[in-house]
């Protein structure tokens, strides 16, 4: 026997008492954990989707600026055209380091054996800075007019398929990293040269699908040079060409993170009221606790026990129950997200992803942490007293 | 206590003194002034005979800036946005965002508009060919006046609480240099013709060294309004002009003989208006109503709730080469009695 | 073994001061059994205490085996309180939350561990071998008391400040109590102080004192007790 097994036999003493305050603690503990793991993923799923996105300014048609922000941040795939000279036009802009065109379809059922419902990327892989850092394995050589990059999510499709795309025949070559976001993995990725081809071979057919495809793109991405803003390049480019608009990705970023961490730092701060109520909740009652356990400390001590066998006994229980108390709430908490994951992914409109082993695990340690803390800090001043108090006063009190 | 009591007698001395000398020989003026106000319209004043009139924009701005050729009126708003107003016709277009909170501006050497922000201390430049925003850079906290050295290569750039002035240069947009106590909390300021004196409106929004809010020129322990004026060769302040009220921009006859100071809040009168000085004397020779004027005539009232209901200017233009109100302007005063 | 010296312990109530031991000087030497009577309210109970060290007192000293309890540290005092003494309390001292047999093995927590076995042994010596597994809500009142008495024993202490040890006993459980304590006084040579009511006790013992309003008295040896001062026996504890 020792002080914790003593400890654990007062809390089951009184064994309603102590799941009442158990309760108030894993309320805390779980909610902390919850939002605060919505925050890490809000926060690593922007920051991936910008990393992943790899430029610092998207170049969009003026009247698409709605839509393709969606894209950026819902991961909604959409089309969108303008003229393929504008990104000759934006590598001319002051400040701008690296330009990369890029052209969306959606691909359809055009022939028999085509698949359907693709939401593909043309890119230029000799200037393409976004999409080839991301692929699971480099290629061996640069991709050619009849190859293609799958996205993850694509999973019918691996490196040595090959799929059919208006006619054209496309073997996949690479496959990308996993990022979250619908749009890139859910994309397969050909060169825009390849266009061309399956233009030319619609055009061949009965129905023209596209019109003009050629000399068109869908956004322009830009990296720009260490010694300007990216916001300064954007009204640049805005100013300089007519009819685009330059989406700075931190500005997307931003907005949206002070969007929704507005509302989850009000329910952070409901967190911090609520905790400061357990705290006040298990301080009070411990200080009753204490009262009525006088005469016990008091005979402990007779027996030997020291002062700080006296403040441990009462931390430990405290500890206890607020240990217990944060692992079931964070536990309650991971189980509420794993859920409701699909529902906060909604809710949240954001390509919502779990955070990352590392992080998940720090924060369900800090939030079993501030547990611990809230129940040691409420039986501080009772441990104190009761540490001070003479022993034969403690024990004439409890009679 | 003792210093306040001075400082408010001297002020009204001033005024009334000006007053009195305005009444004994007061000059006259042949020009219109273009005035911005917080009502969300500009104030038109015809200097030669204090009619005044107005084109209403819609938001409450600090700031317009009348073309060189003054056919266009433009202004940046308290929210962020620009508007161009054809001074002939009236026309207006759209609202353009542009920044955050805007305060001064000023027509750069290469045409371009230059626009402070006092919420993120930087410049908008806004160009008027192709009506958009061109580049933004950073100055420093919370910016209002900009003025540009007659060879164009050097901007002055002040900021209000910091009271003090960034020296830019114009080509790279990098802050060079900074005038530090070059006033209390400066707004717009304008150079004086043929000098290196920068004419600074000044004071009457700090209190014990915080902002007290918009307007108080006579609270306890304040700065009082006051043009402080700026040498640029040497740097350092070479004379305080106190005005009373509280001043918000400064502009001058050709000649640079008389300064045009836009006064919100003139003591005693619950009143904004232009008060003349005669640049050489330091001395109030004319004063123009600019609000109460044409808010009268119209019955006019404020709302409470905006600027506690009294009317507040801001920044002046005048184009000396106009002679009469542009008809396009409404609500002209001439020909109206006041109701 | 105990060199008490002009003890002094006074407790305000209100304005009122009262004063519990008064000037008590007193000397016990190893395996001495001295028994301490007195009227109710005569401070026997504080100057137990003090000479415990749960309590401090306003003037005098205390000596346990040479040493003066208030000038070690407050941790070396609890040691010697775990190590050298232990407590009889006269009322209910068992807690709750642990059953017979952790009672009884409550002073090893802070200290030396005595096995559990000589924890049993001394609870059949007590009779209540059989009620190791019992929590003290399912004891009586003098059984509570000898789960008491066993406690004392289990950390083998050099002094027993036993306070009215047989307050709730019959006179059978009494005289076996008694035995008990002779026994381990003869063979161990542990030293007792016994506050009592019960002249059985008190003649049996080596000296007898007794204590008036906080003032210290002896009694000659083998002198005769007022049966008065033993406390009316209650309903089912009768003989
Ligand atoms: N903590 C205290 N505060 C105030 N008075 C106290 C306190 N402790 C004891 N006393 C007083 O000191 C006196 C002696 O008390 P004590 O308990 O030592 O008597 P006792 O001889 O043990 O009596 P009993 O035979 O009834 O147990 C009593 O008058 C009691 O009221
Ligand atoms: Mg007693």
């Amino acid at each position: 026997m020792n002080l914790a097994v003593l400890a654990g036999k007062n809390l089951r003493r009184k064994l309603f008492r102590t799941i009442a305050l158990l309760l108030s603690v894993t309320v805390v503990a779980g909610t902390l954990f919850v939002v605060t793991t919505i925050m890490d993923s809000v926060e690593t799923s922007l920051q991936k989707s910008t990393k992943r996105l790899g430029a610092d300014i998207m170049v969009v048609p003026a009247e698409s600026e709605g839509v393709a922000r969606m894209t950026l941040l819902a991961g909604k795939p959409s089309t969108f055209y303008m003229d393929k000279d504008i990104e000759d036009k934006v590598a001319k802009i002051k400040g701008v380091k690296k330009v990369a065109g890029q052209l969306f379809i959606k691909s359809s059922h055009y022939r028999c054996c085509d698949t359907g419902d693709l939401f593909i990327v043309g890119f230029e892989p000799d200037r393409d800075f976004t999409i080839t850092p991301w692929l699971v394995q480099g290629l061996k050589k640069p991709l050619g007019r009849d190859e293609a990059i799958m996205g993850r999510a694509i999973s019918a499709y691996t490196p040595g398929v090959t799929a059919a795309l208006y006619g054209k025949l496309f073997s996949i070559v690479g496959m990308l990293e996993q990022t979250g976001m619908e749009f890139i993995d859910k994309a397969m990725y050909v060169t825009i040269d390849s266009f061309k081809d399956m233009v030319a071979k619609t055009d061949k057919g009965d129905v023209r699908i596209f019109d003009n495809l050629n000399n068109k793109i869908s956004t322009v991405l830009v990296q720009v040079s260490e010694e300007y803003a990216p916001r300064r390049v954007a009204i640049f480019i805005e100013h300089d060409i007519p009819n685009v608009k330059a989406i700075v990705s931190e500005d997307v970023i931003a907005a949206v993170r002070k969007q929704l961490f507005a509302l989850l730092k009000s329910i952070l701060y409901i967190i911090g009221v609520l905790w400061f109520m357990s705290v006040m909740l298990i301080g009070v009652v411990f200080s009753m606790i204490v009262n009525e356990r006088q005469r016990e400390f008091g005979i402990l001590r007779a027996v030997g026990a020291k002062r700080k066998d006296i403040f441990s006994l009462l931390i430990y229980e405290a500890s206890f129950l607020s240990l217990s108390g944060g692992v079931i709430g964070v536990a309650l908490g991971g189980l509420g997200l794993f859920i409701f994951q699909e529902k906060i992914k909604a809710l949240l409109s954001v390509p919502y992803m779990w955070p990352s082993p590392m992080d998940f695990v720090v924060l369900a340690l800090v939030c079993i942490l501030i547990s611990l803390l809230t129940g040691c800090i409420a039986a501080l001043q009772p441990a104190l007293r009761s540490m001070r108090m003479e022993p034969y006063a403690q024990i004439r009190g409890g009679e | 206590m003792k210093r306040r009591l001075f400082i408010v007698a001297l002020a009204l001395t001033l005024v009334m003194g000006g007053a009195f000398f305005a009444y004994a020989a007061e000059p006259s003026f042949s020009g219109i002034a273009y005035i911005q106000g917080h009502g969300g319209h500009i104030a038109v004043v015809d200097l030669a005979t204090g009619d005044v009139a107005r084109y209403a924009h819609g938001k409450p701005s600090d700031t317009v800036q009348l073309s060189k050729d003054g056919k266009t009126m433009y202004v940046f708003s308290l929210d962020g946005f620009a508007k161009e107003i054809d001074v002939a016709s009236g026309k207006q277009t759209e609202w353009m965002k542009l920044g955050k909170k805007h305060c001064g501006s000023a027509i750069a050497p290469d045409g371009m508009i230059w626009v402070s922000d006092m919420d993120d201390g930087n410049v908008y430049v806004y160009d008027p060919k192709t009506h958009k925003l061109a580049d933004s850079f950073p100055v420093s906290k919370s910016i209002c006046g900009i003025n540009f050295s007659k060879d164009g290569k050097t901007a002055y750039i002040s900021d209000m609480p910091g009271g003090f002035v960034s020296i830019l240069d114009v080509k790279t947009k990098k802050v060079t240099g900074q005038i530090k106590d070059a006033g209390a909390f400066i707004h717009r300021a304008r150079f004086r013709p043929g000098t290196t004196e920068l004419w600074q409106s000044d004071g009457a929004e700090l209190k014990n060294g915080e902002p007290i809010g918009v307007g108080y020129a006579d609270s306890d322990g304040a700065v009082p309004g006051a043009v402080t004026i700026l040498d640029t060769t040497s740097n350092k302040v070479i004379d305080r002009v106190i005005i009373g009220g509280n001043p918000h921009d400064v502009d001058f006859s050709k000649d640079g003989k008389y300064a045009f100071v836009s006064v919100r809040q003139i003591p005693e009168q619950d009143d904004s208006a232009i008060v003349v000085l005669d640049t050489t004397t330091k001395r109030v020779v004319k004063e123009y109503s600019a609000c109460k004027k044409c808010h009268a005539a119209m019955s006019l009232t404020i709302p409470k709730t905006a600027d506690e209901g009294r009317p507040f200017l801001c920044a002046i233009d005048v184009n000396w080469d106009q002679k009469k109100i542009p008809a396009s302007a409404e609500m002209n005063t001439s020909g109206k009695k006041p109701k | 073994m105990i060199a008490v010296n002009n003890l002094t312990k006074t407790y305000k109530i209100g304005k009122e001061t009262i004063e519990a031991v008064k000037g008590v000087s007193l000397a016990v030497s190893k395996a001495e059994m001295i028994a301490i009577v007195g009227h109710s309210g005569s401070g026997k109970t504080t100057l137990l205490s003090l000479i415990g060290g749960l309590t401090r007192p306003e003037h005098g000293t205390v000596a346990i085996g040479g040493t003066d309890i208030w000038s070690i540290s407050d941790n070396a005092l609890s040691e010697l309180r775990n190590k050298k003494m232990s407590f009889i309390f006269q009322f209910t001292s068992l807690i709750p939350t642990l059953n017979v047999l952790e009672n009884v093995l409550l002073p090893t927590l802070f200290g030396k561990g005595l096995s559990v076995d000589y924890a049993a042994s001394l609870l059949d010596k007590v009779g209540l071998g059989d009620r190791k597994g019992s929590y003290p809500y399912q004891l009586s009142g003098g059984q509570q008391r000898r789960v008491a008495i066993a406690r004392a024993f289990v950390n083998d202490p050099e002094i027993v400040l036993a306070d009215e040890p047989t307050g709730d006993l019959d006179e059978e459980t009494e005289a076996d109590m008694l035995s008990l304590f002779k026994s381990i006084n003869k063979e161990k040579g542990v030293t007792f102080i016994i506050v009592t009511h019960a002249s059985d006790i008190a003649r049996q013992c080596t000296k007898h004192y007794v204590m008036n309003k906080g003032i210290f008295g002896e009694k000659e040896e083998g002198g005769r007790l007022r049966p008065l001062l033993r406390p009316p026996l209650q309903g089912h504890q009768c003989p």
